[in-house]
């Protein structure tokens, strides 16, 4: 290497721009902190803790509906069948038919 | 072991962006040159695991992706235009006027000698790279390094006489 080969390889090039190395690896990775878990965050407002309490009250409101004894059982009268409704009926349309006979 | 691109980045950026920036006389290029490097790295990470010289293996990626942006601007008439008006700030900035002199004078002389010629000069003086070394990176013969590089010294030497002689 002669004295102008040494003159030219001792300018030094301008550095890539600053904004390069961000550009082309990314920005430094944020460091995401693990949340906290605290006791308030039990109590604290929020849709996920009504919505589990609002689910529990219906469960709890079904349950409680099986557990009430059945309304027939307690009724006085039971329902007829409907076998039984018919055959009523027709009795009663046939006295009826005697009585309209005895009638005229 | 895969190398890790950041420290790859701080170890050789600044000399592929010089390289680039010579070669393609275009700020905007030597940036998009590094940029699609660095994205190829990152795809493919596993293609550094074999290599021995990594800064001779990264010249040699930069100068394909060079070539490649150097031809779609070449397709670009206006791109040409612009290219050639613009004076591209290549060398650091000097507090001497004399030596800022000198590096303006040095980056015109560069613009002024063939693309492959200046590519062997600036691997050969700033790189300091051997023949062959330089042979492997642009993938050419030796000999055809060597001479490509007296004829770009030469045209330098010529254009850069009178200010040489001047700050001797």
């Amino acid at each position: 290497m002669n004295d102008f080969e040494r003159k030219l390889a001792q300018q030094p090039f301008r550095q890539p721009p600053p904004d390069l190395r961000a550009a082309i690896l990314g920005p430094p990775s944020n460091v995401i902190e693990p949340v906290r878990w605290t006791w308030r965050d039990w109590f604290w407002p929020s849709p996920q803790v009504w919505g589990a309490l609002a689910a529990l009250w219906i469960v709890f409101a079904v349950l409680a509906m099986g557990d009430r004894p059945a309304a027939t059982e307690h009724t006085a009268f039971a329902v007829p069948e409907p076998t039984q409704i018919t055959l009523l009926t027709f009795h009663t349309a046939h006295n009826l038919t005697d009585v309209l006979e005895f009638s005229n | 072991m895969l190398p890790d691109l950041r420290q790859l980045y701080d170890d050789h950026a600044r000399a592929l962006f010089a390289f680039v920036l010579n070669l393609t006389r275009s700020d905007a290029d030597a940036r998009d040159v590094l940029q699609e490097l660095f994205l190829k790295l990152t795809k493919q990470p596993q293609q550094l695991v074999e290599v021995r010289e990594m800064r001779g293996y990264l010249i040699r990626l930069a100068h394909r992706l060079a070539i490649d942006a150097h031809r779609r601007r070449s397709s670009h008439a206006a791109l040409v235009d612009r290219a050639a008006t613009e004076p591209v700030a290549l060398f650091a900035v000097a507090s001497d006027p004399d030596r800022d002199a000198f590096r303006a004078a040095l980056a015109a002389a560069l613009a002024d000698i063939p693309e492959d010629q200046r590519a062997v000069v600036h691997l050969k003086l700033w790189e300091q790279m051997t023949f062959a070394e330089i042979a492997e990176a642009l993938d050419i013969p030796a000999n055809t390094a060597a001479s490509r590089y007296r004829y770009g010294l030469d045209k330098l030497q010529t254009l850069l006489r009178p200010l040489y002689e001047e700050l001797r």
